[in-house]
């Protein structure tokens, strides 16, 4: 009986056990589960942190930027084209965090399926302190803003440049030289700063003959960085950026130089190039405002910018052999028409809340010392944001030229740009 | 007269390229090694869109922003520290957000040092703005009955702690703002905050 009693209580003692131990079987084989895939997570972010440790553990860091574009076009006059193609690789290269080199190559094909390969800029900038940087070589204007921070196509809001601050303007395009860039506080405000001394421009001329007159013209300053200085004078210039609050950044650049006449064609910039030789030399001045207001969704920018060719003698002396057949006029010049270069532009866009449209408008005037070559544009446009950095931007531009021989130009413009 | 006039003015860049090469060499190098990222995230609220978009801190590797944000230091004219500020939150919001949309966390609630206040405003309304209504396109609007506050409060610590991406912004919320400081304690304050504030 006795024996009977244990047996029973043995078997109890084991279904109790057995009980107690199923769960805590299963429930330990839910807590190796989560360890396991807490284990495997941890080790996929180890691995990313080992491959991110590896890519880091360099004094030189590679890194390849830049933009490319597609652009169609219906003129009023003309035909529709696919017009442009354009990509700008930027290479940045860096080592430790101390020295920068970079550089952007554009090239773009031609209305006869050429490809045309320009150096924007290359430059070694060394970052002396918090506040300073030394760039060394070719690089981007700094007077005003467009040129310098705004011209790329998937930055710029609309599809052109506005009236004069593309290529033949009254905006500087580049400079080859030496640059100080940089910011610093200025009590409760933030500035920033880019001062330079380089080359400096040239001049391109041209003869015209009216009424058995003839007459030497600065057609325009030639403010692409070059390798030589025929004048011999340095130009030095630079912008200063004040932004008293976010959202409201102002600007003022200037620049001084002295240019000398380099080329010069016969009949207009489309005619037939001479061989000169040139002694003179003229002042250059250029003076410029921008301002940038960013509230929202909403951002208005404006700018203007004023080159001036002033006081100086041209000293331009043709080489006869080289002067065209009907060509009756001097072969030396010394009085050329100088003149002042000026352009603007207003501009406001609105991103139209919770969609990826945005709203463009845009005014811009250029005007020179020949009437033939003035014009306002004004662009209404629409863009599409597909991501930050990928836009499509469909415009309808309005180009009046002021001189009531010259065509206007409205077309529709399309383009495609992504920076990446 | 023109000798002297050009004289004058040569002296005057010369003199201004001295004074700004005297100042480089006298002003410390490199006071900070390493980057604030809760500034860093005002601060690239406040600098990058004075040209271009916003662009996505996943865009890049950490080493790619590395190289880029010390292009746009030379572009943008910006400070040695605000190149570090703005590098340590695009390298700490360059994770790509979880794609489900409830993870299950262990929010630890103890000890909030700061206030809900205090967070928002140095962490989240670089992007979510002092309104609530987003700071720049495709953040959404904390103001509207149907926006992210409509969500409960589990899963919007979920969110906030793990990085979320909204339908249609074009950029996601990196974890804890991009700001790896914040205790779980200081999100669900900040929740707290922001639910007093915003809400409708």
């Amino acid at each position: 009986m006795n024996m009977k009693k244990s047996k029973l209580k043995c078997c109890l003692l084991a279904l109790n056990v057995t009980a107690a131990i199923v769960p805590a079987a299963v429930y330990a084989d839910n807590q190796t589960d989560n360890l396991r895939q807490q284990v495997d997570d941890l080790q996929s972010q180890v691995d990313r942190l080992e491959n991110t440790a590896a890519e880091r553990n360099t004094d030189s860091s590679f890194h390849m930027a830049g933009y490319g574009s597609v652009e169609y076009a219906d003129p009023d006059s003309g035909n529709s084209a696919f017009n442009k193609v354009l990509v700008a690789p930027i290479i940045h290269y860096n080592y430790q965090d101390w020295l920068m080199f970079e550089t952007e190559f554009e090239l773009s094909n031609t209305a006869d399926g050429d490809t045309e390969l320009a150096l924007e800029y290359a430059s070694i900038n060394l970052f002396l302190n918090d506040y300073v940087a030394l760039g060394a070589g070719k690089f981007l204007s700094p007077i005003g803003q467009f040129r310098q921070n705004l011209h790329p196509s998937w930055i710029n809001k609309a599809v052109s440049a506005p009236a004069g601050f593309g290529h033949g303007g009254a905006a500087p395009l580049t400079e080859t030289g030496l640059q100080l860039r940089g910011g610093f506080p200025l009590g409760e405000m933030r500035a920033n700063y880019a001062v330079y001394v380089g080359n400096g421009p040239t001049l391109a001329a041209a003869v015209e003959g009216q009424g058995g007159d003839y007459e030497l013209a600065i057609e325009e300053v030639e403010t692409e960085g070059r390798t030589s200085d025929p004048d011999g004078k340095k130009s030095f210039g630079g912008r200063l950026g004040l932004l008293p609050f976010p959202g409201l950044e102002i600007g003022i650049s200037a620049a001084k130089s002295k240019a000398t006449v380099t080329a010069a064609s016969a009949g207009g910039h489309d005619g037939p190039e001479l061989d000169i030789e040139s002694t003179g030399e003229f002042d250059y001045d250029v003076i410029g405002a921008d301002f940038r207001y960013g509230w929202n969704n909403l951002e208005l920018r404006g700018e203007y910018l004023k080159t001036e060719i002033g006081e100086g003698s041209s000293g331009v002396e043709f080489h006869s052999d080289d002067l065209p057949a009907d060509y009756a006029g001097p072969a030396e010049f010394d009085d050329v028409e100088v003149g002042q270069w000026k352009a603007w532009y207003l501009q406001a866009a609105y991103k139209i809340p919770s969609t990826s449209f945005e709203v463009v408008v845009r005014t811009s005037e250029l005007q020179t010392p020949h009437s033939g070559e003035n014009y306002s544009q004004r662009t209404l446009g629409l863009n599409y944001l597909f991501a930050p950095h990928v836009v499509v931007k469909l415009n309808y531009e309005i180009k009046d030229y002021d001189s009531s021989g010259a065509d206007d130009d409205n077309a529709v413009r399309v383009q495609l740009a992504y920076g990446f | 007269m023109k000798i002297s006039k050009f004289i004058t003015s040569k002296l005057f860049g010369v003199s201004s390229m001295a004074l700004l090469l005297s100042a480089t060499f006298l002003t410390p190098a490199l006071a900070e090694a390493t980057g604030d990222a809760a500034k860093g995230a005002q601060k690239w609220a406040n600098n990058c869109a004075r040209c271009h978009n916003m662009r996505d801190p996943k865009e890049f590797s950490d080493a790619d922003w590395d190289t880029a944000v010390m292009h746009m230091r030379l572009r943008a004219g910006l400070w040695g520290v605000d190149e570090r500020d703005i590098l340590a939150f695009l390298q700490a919001s360059n994770t790509p957000a979880v794609k489900v949309t409830v993870k299950s966390v262990s929010v630890d609630l103890a000890n909030s040092g700061l206030s809900g206040e205090a967070v928002y405003k140095s962490t989240c309304i670089a992007c979510h703005g002092g309104d609530g209504k987003g700071a720049f396109p495709g953040i959404p609007d904390f103001t509207k009955s149907k926006g992210p506050l409509s969500k409960n409060d589990s899963e919007l610590l979920s969110n906030m702690i793990n990085g979320f991406q909204s339908p249609g912004s074009p950029m996601a919320m990196p974890p804890r703002g991009g700001n790896v400081s914040l205790t779980d304690a200081d999100l669900k304050a900040v929740l707290g905050y922001m639910r007093a504030t915003f809400e409708k």
